[in-house]
Formats: C-alpha cells, structure tokens, sequence
C-alpha cells in the first residue's frame, strides 16, 4: 500500500532525510518511532506530495506521484500542526472540508456527524474550536482526516501534548480504523504507543532508518537481557553454582534476593526450577523499545 | 468551481468571526469617513455647512457700510459679529472667529459700492490655516458687493440714497470748479432719469434677473466648478470605501500566511483542492468582502449623510477596478513575510504608504502640486480618482477610461507577481 524507497531530502544545510526505505502492505499499521528532528514530519510530507524529495521514490495505492486525484480520494492525513479552523465550530470545520471532498445533503451530515462521535465532539460541536482543550482540537484533527473514509492514513504525532484521557480516545479510534482495515502510518516520539498500537516499527534517527520489524522481534534483536529478580525459599544454592546455570557473571543473592539478567527468561526459570529451588515473588523487567533506541544509537529516546 | 465558492465562503466565514476583522473593514472606515466627512463639510462649504463667524470692523460707519453689512449678513452661511479692529485680531489669532472683514475709512467715499480703485477699503483678515474658508467668504462678499450694485438699479430707494451720497459729496467738496460742478450734477440728473426709466420699462425687469444669473454662476464656480464637491461626504466617500477595501487586504493577506503556517494549507492540498484553488479561493473571498463592505458603506453614507452620487454605474465600475486592482496587491502582501506578524506589519506599512501617496488619507486637493503627482504612483490615488469621476466629478466614459484602466493593470501586475512567489513558495 505505501512503498518508500531510498527517500533523501536535505532542507539547506540540513539533512532531513538520508536515504530511508520501507514497505507498509494493506491493513498494517506501521510506527515510524524517533527522536525531534528525526525526519519523520518530512517522511510524511513527501509521501502526501506536499514537499518535493531530493532522491528516492514513493509509491502509495501502486502511484508514484501522491498528488494525483485518484491517491488523494484515499489519502487521509493529520498533520502536526493542527490543521483545522480556530475560528470555526467543530460542525462548520467538518462540513467546509466534507464539502470539499464532494460530500452534500445527507451523506454529508452522515459523515459529519460520524466524526464528531469519533472526536466525541458531539456535544461541543456548535462550540468555536478557538475555545477547545489541546486533546480537543488533536481530537478533530484527526477526525478531519477521517472524513473521507480514506484507506490510507497519515497520523503525524496524533497525540502530542494531549491528556491521558483523550490519548485513550485516539488510541480506541486508531484500534477501531485497524479493524476497519485502514493502512495508517503512524509517527510518534512515544515508544509505548509504537508498542500499543503498531504491527511494525521503523526505528529513525537523524534521518536514517536503524531497523524495522514487528515490535516483539525488534526487543529480541536489540533490546538486551531482561531484568529478573525473584525471592527464593527454601535453602540457597552455591551462588557460583547458579551464575554458571544462568550464565550471568553479574548475578546477585542477598537475603534470598536473587537478581540477574537474561536474554530469555523463560528459559532461565525452567532451569532454575531443575535446580530445584522454590520460586517466589518473581519480577521479569522485559527489554522495550526504550532499549531497542539505546542499544542501537546510544542515547535515550527522551534525552534525545 | 463549486470549491472555490466552498472555500471563499469558509475564508468569509473566518473572518467575519473576528471582532478585530471587522474593526479594520468596517468601523475604522466608518469612523476615518466621519472625521473627515466633518472636517470637508464645513471648509468647503457645502449643503451642509456651517455658519462661518465673521469679524466685522466698520471703520467707516457710513450708510453705504451699514447697508453692505446688512446684505452681508442676510447671505446664508455667514454670521457677521461687529467688534472693535483690536477684537478683531486678537479674535482671528484664537480661531474664534474664522475671520474679520474690515470696511475701512475710505468704504463710502471710494465708491460706495465697493468697486473703487483704491483696494484698501475692504480687507480681509484670516487665519493662514483657513485658505477655504478665506476664500467662500471672499466670493460672498463678491456676491453682495454685486446685489448692491444690482439693486441701485432695481430699488428706488437706495437709488435715491446713493444719488443723495454723490450730490452731497459733489456739493461739499470746495476744491471742485463750478463748471465740473454743474457738469457732474447734470450727469448725475440724467442717470438718475435713466435708471428711473429702467426701472419702469419691461428691460429694467429683466435686467436684474440677468444681473443674477451671472451672479449665480460665478458663485457656483467658486463652490463646485469642478474642484470641489458640493458634499464634504462626497470628498470622504471614496475615501472611506478605500479605507474599507484596504482593511479587507490586510486582513485577507494576514489569513492567507496564517492558512500556511497552521496545518490547513497542508490539509487543503492533501485534499482533492489544487493550489491554485486556494489562491484564488483567497481572492475571491477577498473581493465578495470587498464588495460587502463597500455596499455597506454606500448605504451608510447614503441614508446617514444622504451623499449623492452623480452617475451609480460609474460609480459600480469605479469601485469594481478598484477592488480587483487591491485583491491583486493582497497577493502580493502576502508575498512580504513568512509570520502574520510579519505580512501585518509589512503589508500595512505598504498600504499606509499607499494611502498616503495616493490621498487616502488626506485628499490630494489639499496636497502640494509635486505631491500630487507624485501619488500617481499609488493605485489609492487612481481608485480615489476613479471614484472621485463617478461621484462629484462628473467624468465621461473616457474619462472614466482612464484610471479604471490603470486600477486593472496594477491590479493583474501586482496578482501575476504575488501568485508566482506564492505558487514558488508552496511547492
Ligand atoms: N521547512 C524546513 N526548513 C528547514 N529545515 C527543516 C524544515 N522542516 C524540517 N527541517 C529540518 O529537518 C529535520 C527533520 O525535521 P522533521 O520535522 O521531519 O522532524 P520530526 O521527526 O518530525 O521531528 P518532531 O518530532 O519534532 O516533529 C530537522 O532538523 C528540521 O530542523
Ligand atoms: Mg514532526
């Protein structure tokens, strides 16, 4: 459905882009997860024709050139900088770009009404939006971009600076457009949502792609060993004994307090079970994306 | 097509739900208008003038100056105060009076109808500042000096009165020989049978309507020969529906940067809309309220201060070039910076220059001849002018030609310039 390939922009002497691909198929839901200035707004720009790529293709729905009538029909983006009326109510914003998009009469105010329900906005849909919270307007941002009933959407940070409340609200609509089969391409700063909502992630920084893959294989490849900490009963095992079962030079016991790294722990805890030790009060501290970031750019994901 | 109406209409709707919007295209216009509506209509003395106060010094204090001052003072507009040639002076210095009119010694004995050689017996004493009105109260004192010399011919009485003056004069001077005496005195019986019989014949009737219409027609020269409106509203129209217009560009540019820097642009061409659409989207919306605010204006100035309007489908076309010479300037505007704050400030300090150039704020008429040429350069001069035709001018369609034609060339060359770095800057 979207097919990027060795896409490079520079903006001065800014590189933005250096050369990223990657392929979304129908009904994914793809995260493009990285730091401020990773490129991601601009990935998202060329992909909807508004700015020119200095190298690389894209292809969205089998077309090359995203401006072409037939691609924007099934092309639905919110931006990130809110991109609806401030001085309009909710209700006149969705009808001036429903109009734009050929809706009229019934169908119009079948969709328009959808989208407030999905912006649950039904209430202050008569309200100027000049007058809404941050999650408010985030919300009909995005419902803007659902108006059309597109196949393809791109959510360029659908939730920065919003309240936890209408972050769930975004998250139960992005879940309810997957089921819907919609191909959305998701951009976020925020590793749990890459986690919640993507199917596969794309790891950018400095404009270049470090990897991309299904979350769960991306923390297998570079997330590192999980942190296992656990309370034995029972008598305690000679402590080399247990590092050379384990494998963890690192490993710790005091008081029965046993703590170590694995890089399967499941598999770590079958063993410690063969060694017939009772197990009790266990914590597994999985590696996340967090680490996945670390471990491949060295930074922190939020100090970046 | 329909698109660009959906657009125009949410770019109206958008601006009309702001308060400060709909300061700058309406009530500043209205309150500018008011102003100098106020101020033209007393300097120009129209319909609606005001009575100009007038020093009156009666130096001579003879029959002739008392009658003159009754004319004077029967004239509409003018409100005579006698006083002292001190008074006078220190009156005009302070502005409490417009200005003083001093009928000196020699009024009476330089001709007693004020037609004498000596220049001298009358004078006028004004204010620097008061040019306009110096000059309406000169050209009544015109009138009234030829009233009185029509009614020395028409009115028995006064005849009889000004003969009375000459004999007595001719009698008391001592320095005349008898024979240029007599001579005189026979001179004056004679004309005095002649006006006597010129009154009575069917000619003598006639006559002073004839004096009249000359009258008449040179005091309107004075008012409205072409130089000056009748209306002080009529000088401040044009003025106003500028202000009005340009209001509209500069809120329109405004919205046009603010479209790009918040995220509707990128939604309007991610969205079936070409880019061009939403140009002229902007320009059409720019010019319907253009059109909104000056009709509102028009009715205003029309049921409020009752401006005539000389020919209405000049004045239509006059304000039509105007308006699409200043949507092509808004997109231009647009083109002077990257922030609202940035286009605001640049396209008003453009406008402003405009204006000031083009006697958008204060009418070229009143300007010096170099300025007044100068502001040939500004399209406020050429949609003033343009109007200007319609309303008091009195253009032909020639005329009309003119600046209407020049509104449109700015008009397209100011478009063609800001759409290009426009259409540069967005893709
Ligand atoms: N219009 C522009 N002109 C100049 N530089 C730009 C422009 N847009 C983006 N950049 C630069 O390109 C780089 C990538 O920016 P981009 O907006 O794509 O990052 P991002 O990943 O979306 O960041 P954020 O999470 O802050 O939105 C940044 O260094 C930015 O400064
Ligand atoms: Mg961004």
């Amino acid at each position: 459905m979207i097919k990027v390939d060795g896409l490079a922009k520079r903006y001065k002497d800014v590189p933005a882009l250096n050369g990223i691909s990657f392929e979304v198929s129908r009904g994914q839901t793809f995260g493009l997860l990285g730091p401020n200035g990773a490129g991601k707004t601009t990935a998202i720009s060329i992909l909807c024709g508004l700015v020119r790529a200095d190298g690389g293709t894209v292809a969205l729905a089998g077309q090359t050139d995203p401006t072409r009538p037939e691609v924007r029909r099934v092309l639905g983006l919110a931006p990130q900088s809110l991109a609806i009326y401030e001085d309009l109510s909710a209700q006149k914003n969705l009808e001036f770009f429903a109009r734009l998009y050929g809706y009229s009469g019934k169908n119009l105010s079948r969709r328009v009404d959808f989208c407030l329900d999905v912006a649950q906005l039904t209430e202050r849909r008569r309200h100027r939006v000049g007058t809404f919270s941050g999650g408010m307007k985030r919300r009909l941002n995005l419902a803007c971009a659902l108006l059309h009933e597109p196949d393809i959407l791109l959510l360029d940070e659908p939730t920065v600076g919003v309240d936890p409340q209408s972050r769930n609200l975004i998250f139960d609509t992005i879940d309810r457009l997957k089921e819907g089969g919609a191909t959305i391409l998701y951009t976020t700063h925020y590793m749990e949502e890459a986690e919640r909502l993507c199917d596969r992630v794309a790891i950018v920084d400095h404009g270049l792609l470090l990897d991309v893959d299904r979350v769960d294989a991306l923390i297998e490849n570079h997330g590192g060993l999980s942190h296992i900490s656990l309370e034995l009963s029972g008598p305690v095992v000679d402590i080399l004994q247990l590092k050379k079962a384990l494998g963890d030079d690192s490993l710790t016991l005091e008081d029965q307090q046993l703590r170590f790294k694995s890089l399967d722990p499941m598999e770590a805890l079958s063993q410690l079970q063969g060694l017939g030790l009772d197990l009790h009060k266990l914590r597994i501290d999985r590696a996340s994306l967090e680490d996945v970031f670390l471990n491949l750019t060295g930074r922190r994901l939020r100090d970046s | 097509m329909k698109r660009l109406f959906y657009l125009a209409r949410k770019d109206v709707a958008v601006l009309l739900s702001d308060k400060a919007n709909l300061f700058w295209v309406i009530g500043f216009p209205v309150v500018f208008a008011l102003f100098f509506g106020l101020v033209f209509s007393s300097t120009s003395g129209g319909d609606s003038a005001m009575n100009m106060k007038v020093g009156l010094v009666d130096l001579d204090q003879s029959v002739q100056s008392r009658r003159f001052t009754e004319d004077l003072g029967a004239e509409e507009g003018v409100e005579l105060i006698a006083m002292s040639m001190d008074q006078a002076r220190d009156e005009v210095r302070k502005g409490k009076v417009t200005a003083a009119l001093i009928l000196n010694e020699n009024f009476s004995a330089n001709d007693g109808m004020g037609f004498g050689p000596d220049a001298s017996a009358m004078q006028i004493m004004s204010d620097p500042s008061c040019q306009m009105q110096t000059a309406y109260l000169q050209g009544i004192v015109t009138k009234t000096r030829f009233t009185g010399f029509r009614d020395f011919f028409t009115d028995k009485e006064r005849a009889d009165e000004q003969f009375q003056f000459w004999r007595d004069g001719i009698a008391k001077d001592a320095s005349l020989n008898p024979l240029l005496r007599a001579t005189c005195m026979t001179f004056f019986d004679s004309l005095e049978s002649f006006t006597d019989q010129l009154r009575e014949s069917e000619a003598g009737a006639e006559m002073p309507d004839d004096f009249m219409t000359i009258e008449t027609v040179s005091i309107q020269v004075d008012e409205d020969g072409g130089d000056f409106p009748a209306q002080g509203f009529q000088v401040t129209l044009p003025q106003c529906i500028l202000w009005g217009i340009i209001g509209c560009v500069a809120t329109f540019a405004v919205s046009m940067v603010r479209e790009q820097t918040t995220g509707t642009f990128a939604r309007l061409c991610v969205g079936p809309v070409e880019k061009t659409h939403i140009l002229a989207g902007k320009g059409l919306a720019c010019f319907f309220t253009s059109v909104m605010v000056v009709t509102f204006l028009y009715v205003l100035a029309k049921l409020l201060f009752h401006v005539s309007i000389g020919n209405l489908l000049y004045f239509a076309v006059a304000v039509f070039c105007t308006i699409f010479c200043f949507v092509g300037i808004m997109m231009f505007v647009c083109t002077l910076g990257r922030t609202e704050q940035a286009v605001g400030a640049a396209g008003w300090g453009l406008l402003m220059i405009m204006s000031m150039l083009g006697g958008g704020m204060m009418p070229l008429i009143f300007m010096p001849k170099w300025m007044q040429d100068a502001g040939a350069i500004s399209p406020v001069k050429w949609g003033i002018y343009a109007m200007e035709g319609a309303v008091w001018r009195q253009f032909s369609f020639s005329e009309m030609l003119v600046p209407c034609g020049v509104l449109l060339g700015i008009g397209v060359l100011f478009f063609a310039v800001g759409s290009t770095i426009l259409n540069r800057r967005i893709s």
